[in-house]
């Protein structure tokens, strides 16, 4: 479909021989944040693990085509360096590599592989800085090891942090909101607001809607049984919030998303 | 002009400083039968199982080593290790000109250990040979044999040494001569309440098959501390086997940290006694192996009194063909109740050729006790690799970022400031230099922990 940044068809994924994503169709144009919701194991996890290109997922059918490319053929750097971002639930801790030498080492081979020059260590300090002080975050983080001893918060803060910087073109929050209170959920809803623009897309993969209360979605999906279930506006994610994921009797509609 | 030897030959005693001093001859002639009995030990010593020291015993070696010239001036730290006394050892041998030493506080003896023993100083009567255990150690007991130089550091009560003391050890052969074996010992006493820094670093030219016998007494008084500093250069290419024998008295702390980069055959032994109530050992080492090199940790620690704390975290890079081994025992005897003991030993494999033999032991005869040890053995994490890759970084720049981040993790225990940043530097040095164009290491499975 013209006009699409990610345009995923038919997508079906086993890990470890068992099918978890079973004929998933999503299309996400420039611009658009879609929520993609659902019951523990249905699969958005997966999904997120998938674009980003984690290993230990088996691709059995469809295919995921990301600016007109295909993106499963990428290396999991190649995705990154074109834009394509994952914010991981569990952020990995790496003690020893400090948090600003990681963000300035990924920053530098993103421009890299795109051909760009380095940046300045100095002029990237202050960007990093003035984004740290948007999100309230503590400047003492980026000299400390990457997530190393970090609180929850800090954690999912430092993802956001890391997407602020390096300006993908299509960033999956993959639970980013689970585990926060509610002061650390709003800092972060900030921080993805502040992404938002034209000609950048998010994917929010969530399993409650109490995030899309401070960032309105375009488009809510429920992940039912590996495929999308169910299609909506934002008001889909507040109807699941009263009546929970209860099996809808409707059928499932042939193609989700990007359907106004 | 010399003759070249073998380890076993009796030494020419007169030849030896000290000759005229009846108690130093008779201790060196029971510590040479006690090697000679003991011989040179082979893989059925328990003690020595992954070491093999093959021809040693057959080699020639020339012992009488002394050098003359060459230097003319003393030597200058490498940019970024903080200012000190340095001492140059050529060939075991306190080498005056090459070494400089800075103003001493009041009271305080640091002189070559050869001047010591022509001035037939007291101390070393009570003290020398009186810390290291000769029983099961052959090469403290061929040092104690054979030593002809080294260093006394002695600091009165409350003495505060402000400035490390560097000893270099560095072998050298003259053209022609059989490979030189030195001896050197170090004897380090400190009143109650002194405070040091004595920093080892061992290099070479990298073209000297040549051996060295290291033996190192450190005598400690209620609250000294001392840190302990040992760097073997990534450039060494010879056989250097070493022993630390410690002996704390209350509340005293010993801080060693041994980077150990070089060396065809490297023996790591520190061996402590915790003689006083809350006396404190860290032993902190890091290696960094390569090729064929061969490096034997053996490390012990007795508590013998109650509180007391001891720490031992080694951790290691292994890359081609090299091999490792850490042996790290704590005792915890019937009196040293309260004892906290701690053993870890990391290790990251790059190669599939490399090996590391580990055993973390405790060994606990009293009840109220803290002690845990563990061992892991391992490649790189997945789960970070993947992290960083999924941030742009191509897989050999997160290879060498997590294996840099693995060197230098044990680093922020040593106290903040200068000599840290130092080591950090060394160590990231080495390690750039051969993670350069080097093949990608092994990643994956066959992570082994019991930690």
């Amino acid at each position: 479909m013209s006009g699409s940044l990610l345009s995923i068809r038919q997508l079906a994924v086993q890990v470890e021989g068992k099918q978890i994503l079973d004929r998933l169709d999503l299309e996400v144009r420039p611009g658009e944040v879609h929520a993609i919701m659902g019951p523990n194991g249905s699969g958005k996890s997966t999904l997120a693990h998938v674009l980003a290109g984690r290993p230990g997922y088996e691709v059995t059918g469809g295919e995921v085509r990301y600016d007109g490319q295909d993106l499963l053929a990428l290396e999991v750097e190649q995705r990154a360096a074109k834009g394509v971002f994952l914010a991981f639930q569990y952020p990995v801790e790496i003690p020893g590599v400090s948090n600003i030498q990681f963000l300035k080492t990924a920053l530098n081979s993103l421009r890299k592989q795109r051909g760009e020059p380095e940046l300045d260590a100095m002029e990237l300090l202050d960007s990093v800085k003035a984004r740290m002080a948007q999100m309230q975050m503590d400047e003492a983080l980026l000299y400390r090891g990457v997530n190393e001893g970090f609180s929850g918060g800090e954690k999912k803060s430092n993802e956001i942090l890391q997407m602020l910087v390096l300006e993908p073109r299509l960033a999956i929050l993959d639970e980013t909101d689970s585990g926060l209170d509610i002061d650390a959920l709003k800092r972060v809803a900030a921080g993805i607001n502040w992404f938002r623009r034209e000609d950048r897309s998010l994917i929010l993969v969530t399993h409650y809607q109490r995030l899309l209360d401070y960032v309105k979605p375009d488009y809510v999906h429920v992940l039912q049984q590996g495929r999308i279930g169910r299609s909506g506006g934002a008001e889909l994610a507040l109807e699941l919030e009263q009546a929970g994921y209860a099996p809808t009797s409707g059928t499932a509609p042939e193609r989700t998303g990007g359907v106004r | 002009m010399t003759t070249a030897s073998r380890l076993f030959d009796t030494p020419s005693w007169k030849r030896l400083p000290g000759a005229d001093w009846c108690w130093l001859l008779s201790h060196r002639e029971r510590a040479f039968d006690r090697f000679r009995k003991g011989g040179v030990p082979d893989r059925g010593w328990e003690a020595w199982r992954y070491t093999d020291l093959g021809d040693l015993a057959q080699r020639r070696f020339d012992f009488d080593t002394s050098l003359e010239g060459g230097l003319s001036e003393s030597w200058t730290p490498d940019p970024g290790w903080p200012e000190g006394h340095r001492i140059l050892f050529r060939n075991g041998r306190w080498d005056t000109a090459g070494s400089k030493l800075l103003p001493l506080p009041p009271g305080a003896r640091l002189i070559s250990l050869q001047h010591a023993v022509q001035g037939q100083l007291p101390l070393l009567k009570r003290y020398l040979g009186q810390i290291a255990s000769l029983e099961g150690h052959p090469f403290a007991a061929l040092n104690s044999a054979r030593f002809d130089d080294g260093l006394l550091l002695y600091l009165p009560e409350g003495c505060v040494l402000e400035q490390p003391i560097y000893c270099r050890f560095e072998m050298e052969r003259y053209a022609e001569q059989e490979p030189p074996a030195a001896f050197p010992r170090l004897l380090v006493l400190m009143e109650a309440g002194s405070q040091a820094q004595l920093l080892e670093q061992h290099r070479g030219d990298g073209s000297v098959k040549a051996l060295t016998d290291l033996l190192v007494e450190i005598s400690l008084g209620n609250d000294a501390r001392l840190f302990h500093g040992r760097l073997f250069g990534a450039e060494l290419t010879d056989q250097r086997v070493s022993g630390v024998h410690v002996n704390q008295q209350r509340g005293s702390r010993y801080q060693s940290y041994s980077l150990m980069m070089g060396g065809a055959l490297v023996r790591n032994d520190i061996q402590v006694s915790l003689n006083g109530e809350g006396a404190e050992a860290l032993l902190d080492g890091l290696y960094l192996l390569d090729g064929m090199q061969h490096l034997d940790n053996h490390l012990r620690v007795d508590h013998l009194q109650p509180g007391g704390r001891s720490d031992q975290f080694y951790k290691g890079i292994l890359d081609g063909h090299s091999r490792a081994v850490f042996n790290g025992l704590a005792v915890v005897h019937p009196d040293a109740q309260r004892s906290d003991a701690r053993q870890i030993n990391r290790n990251l494999l790059l190669s599939t050729g490399s090996e590391i033999d580990t055993k973390p032991e405790l060994q606990i005869e009293a009840d109220d006790v803290k002690c845990s040890h563990g061992a892991t053995v391992g490649y790189l994490d997945r789960e970070q690799l993947f992290y960083l890759r999924s941030r742009g970084i191509d897989p050999d720049n997160a290879q060498a970022l997590l294996t840099l981040a693995f060197a230098r993790e044990g680093l922020q225990r040593l106290p903040a400031g200068e000599l840290a940043d130092a080591y950090g530097r060394a160590i990231t040095q080495a390690l750039t230099a051969r993670l350069e164009g080097q093949p990608q290491p092994a990643v994956g499975a066959g992570e082994v922990s019991d930690e």
